[in-house]
């Protein structure tokens, strides 16, 4: 048989409903036995049936706006002109330079497309490479690349907290440029798989993603 | 007029910078984040001081409010992550010791019915400020004890220690 000392111990896990099964017999059965028990059971009932009928609104005994207000006002200009620590004005710039960098895949991946659409008009190997050598040298590199990229993307998701809004939106909407070229990228290789710039500018997009999640925790990391 | 806009309106206008717009939020919102602030800090000073600040950080990070959840609810996580914060933050915050004891931490006393509920928000401010933060969390906000203790920073145990220490003491209340 539970003594008190016990029943009073579970008396909250059986009023939320958390009880397993077998607890609760035991203790319902010491509750049929033990009026204080019983007594103490309702008790707690009792007190949450008040809590739930407590205002979930309060308002303020005064107005707080005029002091919220002359707050804002002290801000220069609005929602997102926080003074900005000055690392985060350099991670800000890094962040700025690997844009640059994506534009020019962005642009090159462009006409590498306008080339791949001239090649398949006029197929063929450029002169002195073998597609084998071309095949093996994209899929392996390619596939450890994205095992680093996704591990690291994994430890930039741990430590997003870290680092200030203004600079994960860049990187996240970097990140989207660069997948939306190695998509883009994958796809043509798949088409031409023999055309060794596109292989090289892909891989070279893989290593731009990798330095640019590694720059962005090494931020979170030292931030 | 910014009274009668829609929330995402509102919302939207605020994001570039308009503080009427602002206001209008203020106002639809202060009363659940006063609430809030009230009970965690248990007295009106602090939680005036805590609803101002969660509007302010709140106008600071509009930029962040995508709207993927009510603005309301953006609101309510960015002033319960101040409040607790606010809390883990205060040295005397982890020398709280958990007693066994209730006459040793007993909360004031309360007046006669027949206003059960002013009681009850007077004796919840009377507790120990951890119990008060979990008994809040857990019963008036209906979080999991795992959520608060992930939000708080400490274990599940001791989360469900401060819940049974706080409802013991305000079964009193309703005597």
């Amino acid at each position: 048989m539970m003594s008190c000392d016990e029943a009073r111990r579970w008396l909250d896990d059986l009023v939320d409903g958390e009880l397993g099964e077998a607890l609760e017999l035991e203790l319902r059965a010491h509750l049929q036995a033990c009026p204080e028990c019983r007594c103490e059971a309702h008790r707690r009932r009792e007190l949450l049936g008040a809590v739930a009928s407590l205002p979930r609104e309060i308002q303020p005994s005064r107005d707080l706006w005029p002091g919220i207000a002359s707050r804002l006002c002290a801000q220069p200009a609005g929602p997102t002109r926080e003074r900005r620590p000055r690392w985060q004005v350099w991670s800000g710039l890094v962040a700025a330079g690997v844009l640059l960098v994506t534009g020019t895949v962005l642009v090159t991946t462009r006409l590498m497309d306008l080339r791949a659409q001239n090649t398949a008009v006029h197929p063929g190997t450029p002169a002195g490479i073998a597609p084998a050598v071309i095949t093996t040298g994209l899929e392996v590199p390619n596939a450890e690349l994205e095992r680093a990229a996704s591990s690291l993307r994994t430890a930039l998701e741990s430590r997003r907290s870290q680092l200030s809004p203004a600079t994960l939106k860049v990187v996240d909407e970097n990140l989207a440029i660069i997948d939306a070229a190695l998509g883009r990228l994958q796809t043509a290789v798949r088409e031409d798989p023999g055309n060794r710039a596109l292989v090289t500018l892909l891989t070279a997009t893989w290593a731009r993603k990798i330095d640019l999640l590694q720059t962005a925790t090494e931020l979170a990391r030292t931030s | 007029m910014a009274s009668q806009a829609s929330e995402e309106q509102l919302v939207r206008a605020a994001q570039r910078g308009d503080v009427a717009s602002f206001e209008a939020l203020y106002r639809r919102h202060a009363g659940r984040i006063h609430a809030l602030s009230l009970r965690l800090t248990g007295a009106q000073a602090p939680a005036e001081d805590l609803t101002q600040e969660v509007f302010v950080r709140a106008w600071r990070k509009l930029d962040q409010f995508r709207g993927e959840a009510a603005f309301g609810t953006w609101l309510y996580r960015l002033a319960l992550n101040l409040a607790v914060s606010e809390r883990r933050s205060r040295p005397d915050a982890r020398r709280e010791v958990l007693t066994e004891d209730p006459a040793a931490c007993e909360p004031r006393p309360p007046a006669p019915r027949p206003d059960l509920g002013l009681d009850l928000e007077r004796a919840i401010a009377a507790l120990p400020a951890g119990a008060r933060q979990v008994f809040v969390l857990h019963d008036v906000e209906g979080h999991r004890h795992d959520e608060i203790a992930r939000l708080a920073g400490i274990a599940v145990g001791t989360s469900r220690a401060h819940l049974h220490r706080a409802r013991t003491l305000l079964r009193e209340v309703l005597r």
